[in-house]
């Protein structure tokens, strides 16, 4: 199944764990120019395969990891990989970005796509080799930490000549075996942190997977590329975001902007400030505790830290896991939190959800609603309940359901901080609207990234209003819909923020940077143009965004920024549609009421998030129902329309297997 | 696409100990072969072969080359972002990223960490997406 | 006395975490800034300038006893 199109492998494996069967899944041209690959890809393979009765841990649940067309390719931070399934957390489509280098060697083994469905009898794991597929008996990894598997893993795939064959690894971790809902896969030191892939690898028996191979990725056009490639590099690197900003404090740098905002979740979301903040903030890191940067394969923006724990050198922690395990609980001690971030990642589990539910735990003993033991700034024994959520120990049986789970069975829903099941990342929404509305409406739950990022504009990097609701819906279905797209491409998110022109960042205080703040809450009605009718845009917008051109001239595709944008769409909205069958509609697009009923500064009606009228404005910006269903006119303008049903699937299927 | 052994092999097994992936099995003084699967087109068995019996991933006769002329790569530390790809794909382990102790300084650039070990295969150069690896 | 703090990449580059000054705009707070640590008034010109908490323009009054913290641009996360 060659393809026509530069970029891709062209072709996709799906591997049955419960018969032990290999085969390709049938993926063509059209889809390719459709979907693109990564997370769009996912969902439609997903789409094609699920129906509204399938559960998340069982059999037919598939895991679909996929790579895109610019992954390995040389294009800036284009190593990453997409795992997407669906959710034991949310009962919904999943997907989860990672940036190990498990996508780079799927794609060198020769595959654009694994997908891997069934469920094993006893623990295995798997080992590809361009076409070749190994079972291997697992039962002596499974239990063993995320690190020390890869270690083992690493003794056993050998070339001929005794030394470790270069292969990239996905893993599962103490916390996928036990089907802790917020699981994640490891792939070296990076995760796919999310939504609970974890725990429907380990549901499948499946302890890990590892990838090698030595095909070439051909691209259309390399010429052409390798020139983009040059001036995107050095774009990247003198832009004050990609080029300072990241590399010097990590993403841990925001933590100071978030509290001079007031978007510093503190205490389980009852404030926007911390008073410590200066303790567990990204400066401390990199002077005190920040050996060198690190960064996923191909990327030259370094935002990864490595910090020292019990004298190893580990990966240091996200802005996320220092907001809602500093803050968050009211702890103020900078190296444990780098001792949990690294704990979370050997068990294998998602550093967001776990300190969010921990924190919902704290307040609900708090208000005397579950006699837990923990109490906030009470920190001394944290490590020991991290582990027993791993191993599904005592109180860590029920905090590894999550804080929705938690809060239906001992109540105090208003501070179960989740949309649809998915705790929310550190942002407080209530001093950045604009996040609220799409952690509400993001597709898998209450995620920042999924969710446009508003925040960005909203204080972190330019100084737009941040109660105002005018104009952020529209903006909010623009940035969805290209980091949709750039995701799917394979690349990184953060090559977006190059979108900004650098001079509107490192000159906060000049006119026209103020003049663009001040017209975001008009500018709505123009980006409603742009959104309804993406195709107008028949144009590259060179330098600031590259991506359209790069895929150009990588696959050989009739691209333009119209189009991509629109291919960004398409995948936004398919993953809303597939959601429609598990019953999600505008009621579940919610806040918990802390975040939209109380305000964040007392006495000040503004600070909270005005959230249904927004999202009235944002389902017309997406062409859905009142009720936020995507109309049959949207669909079938996105080619969306004709949507194989799961029989459909079946039966193309059957006929290609009748065809070999 | 792979290298590939011809009839003028002596069975030397030099090239089946040097791979660096160990693609290449035989018995000695048989004919040695090289398993496309695992080849990763360095060229070293070329290099080495004394009876040139080696032909390379298009074809083309290789020539074998003394040890002491085998060329290595330069890295413009000017260029190079550290983006790691060149360290991914080294089949003899002798790159690596060489951060600075963190202090002020954000660039990490790739270095070579054992020149001994460079089998001059230029996959470094072939990967590298900015042109900073040069021979 | 007025405390002044710098944040973000400022703070690394200047390795100055802040210092106290007997100032009543942001044009002397940054002069003293530019006075003590190897930053230049045009770096700290384009800062993002906050006076307890709420932001300031360049020509702001400062009043006695307040804190005035100095952000550099942020990126994401």
């Amino acid at each position: 199944m060659a393809t026509k199109y530069g970029g891709y492998m062209g072709r996709v494996c799906m591997v049955d764990l419960s018969t032990g069967k290999v085969c390709d899944y049938p993926w063509s041209d059209e889809e390719r120019r459709l979907f693109i690959g990564g997370k769009t890809m996912a969902a439609k393979i997903l789409g094609d395969n699920i129906t509204k009765d399938t559960k998340p841990l069982s059999e037919e649940n598939m895991l679909v990891i996929t790579t895109g067309p610019f992954t390995g390719t040389g294009t800036p931070s284009s190593s990453r990989f997409n795992i997407s399934t669906l959710s034991p957390q949310t009962g919904i489509i999943t997907s989860s970005n990672c940036g190990g280098n498990f996508g780079y060697y799927l794609k060198k083994a020769g595959f654009d796509a694994l997908i891997i469905k069934g469920k094993a009898k006893a623990p295995l794991w798997l080992e590809i080799h361009n076409n070749s597929f190994k079972f291997h008996d697992a039962r002596e990894l499974w239990g063993m930490n995320t690190g020390k598997t890869q270690e083992v893993l690493d003794e056993v795939i050998k070339t001929g000549n005794g030394k470790t064959r270069k292969n990239g690894k996905i893993v599962i971790g103490p916390a996928g075996e036990n089907m802790v809902r917020y699981a994640s896969i490891v792939s070296n030191e990076r995760l796919a942190g999310r939504g609970g892939t974890g725990a429907v690898m380990g549901y499948k028996n499946l302890k890990a997977v590892t990838v090698s191979g030595n095909h070439e990725i051909q691209v259309h056009d390399r010429k052409k590329l390798d020139k983009l490639n040059k001036s995107w590099f050095k774009y990247l690197k003198s832009h004050p975001l990609t080029g300072d900003q990241l590399p010097r404090l990590g993403t841990a740098g925001l933590v100071s902007t978030m509290q001079m905002r007031g978007q510093l979740s503190t205490k389980n979301y009852n404030y926007g400030q911390y008073d410590d903040f200066e303790k567990v903030n990204g400066e401390l890191l990199a002077e005190e505790f920040n050996i060198v940067n690190k960064g996923c394969l191909s990327c030259p923006i370094k935002c990864a830290r490595t910090v020292e724990v019990n004298g190893k050198a580990v990966k240091g922690p996200e802005l996320e896991t220092l907001g809602l395990l500093g803050g968050g609980i009211l702890n103020s001690d900078m190296y444990s939190i780098l001792k949990w971030n690294y704990e979370l990642d050997e068990l294998g589990m998602d550093s967001i959800s776990a300190a969010s539910t921990l924190a919902y735990a704290m307040e609900a003993n708090e208000k005397g609603l579950w006699d837990n033991g923990l109490a906030f700034g009470q920190t001394d024994e944290i490590s020991q309940v991290f582990d027993d959520i791993a191993h599904r120990r005592g109180i860590g049986d029920e905090l590894a359901n999550g804080s929705k789970w938690l809060s239906e069975k001992y109540g105090g829903k208003e501070f179960a901080i989740h949309s649809k099941g998915l705790e929310l990342a550190a942002y407080e929404p209530r001093r950045s609207v604009g996040l609220g509305l799409g952690y509400a409406v993001s597709n898998r739950g209450g995620c920042h990234l999924n969710g446009g990022y508003m925040v960005l504009l909203e204080g972190l990097s330019l100084n737009v209003d941040q109660q105002n609701p005018h104009g952020k819906p529209d903006f909010t279905v623009m940035f969805q819909d290209l980091m949709e797209a750039v995701s799917s491409c394979g690349q990184c998110l953060f090559t977006t923020y190059a979108f900004f022109p650098a001079p509107l960042i490192s000159h906060p205080n000049s006119w026209y940077t103020k003049a663009f703040c001040k017209s975001v809450p008009y500018l709505g009605p123009v980006l409603r143009m742009l959104n309804t009718f993406p195709q107008v845009a028949c144009i590259h917008i060179p330098v600031l965004f590259n991506q359209s051109i790069a895929l150009h001239h990588i696959t050989g595709m009739p691209v333009t920024f119209g189009s991509f944008f629109k291919a960004g769409k398409r995948g936004y909205t398919l993953e809303r549609h597939i959601n429609t069958r598990f019953g999600i509609s505008r009621k579940d697009d919610s806040l918990p009421s802390r975040l939209t009923d109380e305000p964040q500064i007392k006495g000040d009606e503004k600070t909270k998030v005005p959230l249904e009228p927004m999202k009235s404005v944002y389902y017309a910006a997406r062409g859905w129902t009142s009720d936020g269903i995507p109309k049959p006119k949207t669909l079938r303008k996105l080619n969306l329309d004709g949507l194989a049903s799961y029989e459909d699937t079946c039966k193309r299927f059957a006929e290609e297997k009748e065809g070999e | 696409m792979s290298y590939l052994i011809t009839d003028k092999c002596i069975g030397c097994t030099l090239c089946a100990k040097n791979c660096p992936v160990g693609a290449i099995t035989g018995e000695v003084k048989s004919l040695h072969q090289i398993d496309p699967e695992y080849c990763v087109d360095c060229g070293l068995c070329g290099k080495l072969c004394p009876k040139e019996a080696i032909l390379d991933d298009e074809g083309a006769q290789t020539h074998k080359i003394p040890k002491d002329q085998w060329e290595k790569p330069i890295i413009d530390v000017t260029r190079c972002v550290g983006c790691s790809l060149c360290v991914e794909n080294c089949p003899q382990y002798c790159i690596e990223i060489q951060g600075p102790a963190f202090k002020g300084d954000i660039n990490t650039v790739a270095a070579m960490t054992d020149s001994s070990k460079c089998i001059s295969c230029k996959i470094c150069m072939k990967v590298c997406p900015i042109g900073a690896v040069s021979f | 006395m007025v405390t002044i703090k710098l944040f973000g990449s400022l703070r690394l580059k200047s390795g100055c975490k802040g210092l106290e000054a007997d100032v009543s705009t942001v044009k002397e707070a940054c002069q003293a800034l530019a006075d003590s640590t190897n930053l230049q008034m045009k770096e700290l010109k384009n800062c993002v300038v906050m006076i307890n908490g709420r932001q300031s323009r360049f020509s702001s009054k400062i009043e006695d006893g307040s804190e005035v913290v100095f952000l550099a641009p942020a990126g994401g996360g």
